[in-house]
């Protein structure tokens, strides 16, 4: 990252305008949209059980049918669109937060804060992303709070080496000098300068890893420790659709499709973001 | 060269402790006893405080991890909780299952992408192009348990003609060996072959721009043996070490991918294993791993500066 | 972990249509005799964590312990008690004498005499050896050595069950010889004395026994060899029966069973289990401490719709703990709650608690769980509760249930082949495991004389009043009794038994 290319992203604004960014703006906004509005519009309870309606198959009462408690899935899909959202924007924003702190302080300090800091990341990304949510959720007990925790820690570490690789190029330059040099305190040059001239990438970095905290989240839903029912979450809806995938397949379709839909608008809105930054990419 | 080596693998002591220590502690903060889970529901007092005693956990647990650590200095993982087993046994019976899984997933990988890769950079900005992008983009965005949810549902229950679970060892039945492999590594593959795609494209668009290939061109080569012999060789490199970052990352999609198919490898284990409170099988796997981690990290480094000069010599 | 049931279960009803070109063909196939040889595949839910009787307690070992393994007695499908490995003669209520069969062998071909029987018991009287099977011997106190193949035992004081614990786990008997040699690697290596012998064990992959030719019982095994194939998902273990890779397999989900009655080429078995299923209420802390908030929930659920539901009309619903498997126990016509949400509010309004009456239902993350408690919690919500759903795992469901940490909590049981097994240790005062609080002087000392009484008819009577009490104190929500649903090739021919188990012994597939 160099100033030049800072200087890109001022002039162009962080919203890119080629397809891919626009797809994954269309994409994103219709799953945002359906979480908003698609529960309060739709004609069934998400909650309502009905057991005299149970594995229906989409018909026009339910549009996509009905689970084994015969609730209609398009109201549970519209409202698990509320979860993931949630806690991609929640697990990403907290690891956001940390891992820059991190490895701002990383960057910045000695290389004795610097040392130890990083050897912990060292030592969470050296474990597979997944087993690391899951043991943290595992202790934290089931919950979509304890889910966001978790995969906020895992996430730490890409946010913190990746911060402090910004700072270590751009805290030798002429302005972190110049503000040096005029006696600015280390806490407004860190997070009045140079904070500002790292935010870029780690903003892609973000976009990218929302996508990614969705497919953890529906993971640790699958396995029972996610989001608790009755509420639904595409990863639960999907691990209740197993037992059922001979006689009701649709109840393993439309968590899916929606869970693809959405990873699909926020990779494809990272991805438009990131060729903003990367000559290489055309 | 040689001191860089040494120099990185003394950096791993650290780390690796480190990944003891949070694993060690980060599973026994689990709530569930699982010497309370092996007794049974039925289990009295006496027993349980007498299998505690057994597997050693009536100790304190510094004293817990300064045993358990010195036996792993010693080489010995100790025995599983649960099956009594000796963990080092289970990790290496479990290896081999995910060793297959991970190399054919790697094949199918390349296999998709290197093609996708280089028909989308050799004709940039055409529907090729656009459809291989979108390919790959919707490869990354396909949760892998979805996926493997999907071809059982086609393969193995509507047209039932792939098995969907278990693994037969390829010593025992080459052909068996095969068919209980395809759905694995596919479901595998496709997420790993998105970001090999990608890259496969960005390198070869790159070299494709060179003096020397347009020299190539210039004496007449055919556009074929330019792209892969010529560009597809000196765009080895970049795509080289992105398997072996793939390869590390690949640990995750091994562990969801073996729980679908119930692949008797390291991932399901290691689930099983935290499920269970199985202390020594969780600690001896993660260590396994990350150890597996930092080794292809290192190696991929080192890989990288002997295809590179201009790393080598940077160091 | 409990029981079979955290994962599913079954019917009693016979799937008339299905079954006819089934039963005509079994009944066909037993004019024919039996075929020897050829090779079992066994599609099962779970690999069994240990081969050694001392530590079982898990559900998944019923599947090997029939096979592997065999006992002093025997008891038969019909829950009947016949020799085994010895004969019991009863020489007082608290004296018994076991005969041994002349020249029995373990698979290492070392003698099983009494010397061996003795060395068995002590094995796992020995606090040292932390066996669960010390607590299944009761009163026993002692086990001497007799005659060469003869050992007698002697009981503190008499004790019913006790010709069905020497028929279940703690009568297997296993090599001292090797047991002695293999040590910690004595389980997942067991040297038995049962039809088949093991081969080779690797886990999560397959379990291969082989046949024992110097087994004691004429005419078996039959089969030449077993492999045992852990296939968690249920509907993969049925594609795979119906494939032709597996010939035998458990659990056959219930949602599975209609579809299954008009397969070709498979035979569908349904028995109904020894086990209940059944919430724990937390007797001992608010709300339930109240026997009017109880009695509230149980007029709350409808144990039609869970049956419906939950178990797709397989098995029965459930009012106690004494299933239809026990003959001469059980009570059909003992049904003393109707779903009634209107009483279930009438009952909150006396108990003079304000509604709705929050409560939590503790599962752990299996979709059969999750589904009954979703349905539990929509109907208390609808009879003046307001519950809600903690999901843990089932390594945590036993400290949950011990350390009391819950208001209604999950906790099945598999069942044991008489009623004092399926009764005692949960609802005596004390009992090891209650787990609700429960504590009645009047069920602890029906319980204590059914324990000790040996006359049948005395003993049905006792369950009865056991039962009545329960449903009086409320201090459990029963909803379901299983069915045992298996199925196999229509080539297999085997017995099934009501606690899920593979004895195959007897096991024989048509050319």
């Amino acid at each position: 990252m160099t100033a030049s290319m800072r200087k890109r992203i001022g002039r162009r604004g962080l919203v890119a305008r080629n397809w891919r960014t626009l797809a994954g703006a269309v994409l994103v906004g219709a799953v945002v949209l359906g979480a908003l509005v698609g529960p309060a519009l739709l004609p069934h309870d998400p909650l309502k059980t009905d057991f005299l309606a149970t594995l229906a198959a989409p018909d026009g009462r339910f549009w996509l049918g009905t689970d084994e408690l015969g609730r209609d899935l398009l109201a549970r899909v519209a409202t698990g669109a509320r979860v993931s959202l949630l806690v991609g924007s929640l697990s990403v924003g907290l690891a956001l937060l940390l891992g820059t702190t991190i490895g701002l302080l990383a960057g910045y300090g000695g290389p004795i804060g610097d040392t130890l800091l990083m050897r912990a990341m060292d030592v969470l990304f050296a474990f597979p992303s997944i087993l690391l949510a899951l043991a943290i959720t595992a202790v934290l007990g089931p919950s979509l709070g304890n889910v966001i925790v978790a995969i906020a820690v895992v996430y730490t570490p890409v946010f913190a080496r990746l911060a402090r690789a910004q700072v270590l190029v751009v805290r030798e330059l002429a302005y972190v000098e110049a503000a040096r040099a005029m006696g600015f305190r280390h806490g407004q040059i860190l997070f009045g300068t140079i904070l500002p001239n790292v935010a870029g990438p780690l903003i892609v970095q973000g976009s990218l890893l929302f996508a990614s905290a969705i497919i953890t989240e529906t993971y640790l839903s699958f396995l029972g420790l996610g989001v608790q029912p009755p509420q639904p979450s595409w990863g639960s809806m999907l691990r209740d659709a197993i037992g059922f995938m001979e006689i009701a397949p649709w109840m393993a379709w439309y968590p899916g499709i929606a869970i693809f839909v959405a990873v699909l608008g926020f990779n494809l809105l990272g991805d438009g973001l990131l060729d903003r930054f990367d000559p290489r990419r055309a | 060269m040689l001191k860089l080596i040494v120099g990185r693998i003394a950096a791993l002591i650290p780390i690796l402790l480190g990944i003891s220590l949070v694993a060690f502690f980060l599973v026994r903060l689990v709530p569930g006893d699982p010497v309370i889970a092996i007794a049974g529901v039925e289990a009295d007092a006496a027993t349980i405080a007498a299998l505690r005693a057994k597997y050693g956990l009536d100790l304190p647990l510094p004293a817990q991890f300064a045993i358990w650590f010195g036996q792993v200095i010693q080489g010995d993982l100790g025995r599983s909780i649960q099956t009594g087993r000796p963990v080092a046994a289970m990790l290496g019976t479990a290896f081999g299952p995910t060793l297959l899984l991970a190399g054919a997933a790697l094949i199918v990988s390349l296999l998709i992408a290197i093609p996708a890769g280089i028909a989308s950079a050799t004709r940039p900005n055409t529907g090729i192009d656009f459809g291989v992008s979108l390919g790959a983009l919707a490869g990354l965005s396909l949760p892998s348990f979805w996926i493997g949810i999907l071809l059982i549902l086609t393969f193995s229950i509507r047209l039932p003609i792939l098995p969907s679970s278990g693994f037969v060892a390829p010593s025992v039945d080459v052909a068996k060996a095969l068919l209980h492999l395809v759905l694995p590594a596919i479901t595998l593959g496709t997420a790993l072959a998105a970001a090999t795609m990608r890259m496969t494209r960005a390198t070869v668009i790159e070299v494709l721009r060179q003096d020397y290939i347009r020299t190539a061109r210039a004496k007449g080569l055919s556009r074929a043996v330019v792209v892969w012999k010529h560009a597809l060789a000196n765009a080895s490199m970049p795509i080289v070490t992105l398997i072996g970052i793939q390869m590390g990352q690949m640990l995750s999609g091994v562990v969801v991918t073996e729980t679908i198919f119930s692949w008797p490898g390291i991932g399901k284990l290691t689930v099983d294993a935290i499920f269970a409170r199985d202390y020594p099988l969780v600690q001896g796997a993660v260590l396994c791993m990350a150890v597996l981690f930092v080794t292809i990290n290192l190696v991929t480094d080192l890989l990288y500066s002997v295809l590179d000069p201009r790393v080598r010599l940077g160091q | 972990m409990i029981t079979r049931r955290t994962l599913l279960s079954t019917a009693a009803a016979a799937p008339a249509a299905g079954l006819v070109p089934n039963m005509l063909s079994r009944a066909h196939a037993q004019a024919q005799t039996p075929r020897r040889g050829g090779t079992l595949n066994v599609g099962v839910v779970s690999d069994p964590v240990t081969l050694d009787p001392a530590f079982m307690a898990s559900f998944f070992e019923v599947y090997v312990f029939g096979t592997l393994h065999d006992t002093l007695l025997r008891i038969t499908p019909d829950l009947q008690i016949e020799p085994g490995l010895a004969t019991m003669t009863a020489v007082s209520p608290t004296v018994m004498r076991f005969d041994l069969r002349p020249n029995l062998k373990f698979h290492d071909d070392t003698p099983l005499d009494a010397a061996a029987v003795k060395w068995n018991f002590d094995r796992i009287m020995n606090p040292a050896t932390a066996s669960l099977r010390r607590a299944d011997l009761g009163p026993l106190t002692s086990v001497e050595v007799t005659g060469p193949l003869q050992v007698t035992m002697t009981l503190s004081t008499p004790f019913a069950p006790f010709p069905h614990v020497m028929g279940a786990r703690a009568g297997a008997m296993v090599s001292p010889t090797a047991a002695q040699r293999l040590g910690a690697d004595f389980g997942t290596q067991t040297v038995g004395c049962g039809p088949f012998r093991l081969v080779r064990w690797t886990k999560n992959s397959e379990l291969v026994l082989e046949r024992f030719p110097g087994y004691w019982r004429p005419n078996q095994p039959l089969l030449d060899s077993i492999v045992y194939r852990p296939i968690p998902d249920e509907t993969v273990r049925l594609t795979n029966l119906r494939s032709g890779a597996l010939q035998l397999i458990d659990l056959v989900p219930p949602q599975a069973v209609a579809g299954l009655r008009g397969a070709a080429n498979i035979s569908l078995r349904e028995r109904p289990s020894i086990g209940w299923n059944a919430m724990s209420l937390n007797v001992t802390r608010a709300p339930f401490a109240d026997v009017k908030v109880r009695q509230a929930l149980m007029y709350a659920v409808d144990r039609d719709a869970i049956n419906r539901v939950v178990y797709f009309q397989t098995g029965t619903p459930a009012f106690g703990p004494i299933p239809p498997a026990f003959g001469w126990a059980h009570d059909a016509a003992f049904k003393p709650f109707s779903y009634d949400p209107a009483r279930a509010q009438a009952l909150l309004r006396e108990a003079g608690v304000s509604t709705p009456v929050p409560f939590s239902i503790t599962v752990t993350n299996s979709p059969l769980q999750i589904r009954l408690a979703q349905l539990i919690q929509a109907q208390a919500n609808q009879a003046g509760f307001r519950a809600e759903i903690r999901q843990i795992d089932a390594t945590s469901l036993i400290t949950v249930l011990r350390g009391k940490d819950f208001d209604i909590a999950w906790s099945p049981w598999s069942g044991r082949s008489d009623p004092d097994g399926n009764t005692f240790n949960m609802f005596t005062a004390g009992g090891p495991t209650n787990f609700t609080g429960y504590a009645s002087e009047k069920t602890t000392e029906l319980l204590r004389e059914a324990r000790v009484s040996s006359d049948q008819t005395r003993r049905a009577q006792l369950y009865r009043e056991v039962q009545q009490q329960l449903a009086a104190d409320a201090p459990l929500l029963f909803f379901q009794f299983d069915s045992i649903i298996q199925a196999s090739s229509s080539r297999l021919r085997w017995t099934q038994y009501p606690d899920g188990g593979f004895a195959l012994g007897d096991a024989w597939l048509e050319s």
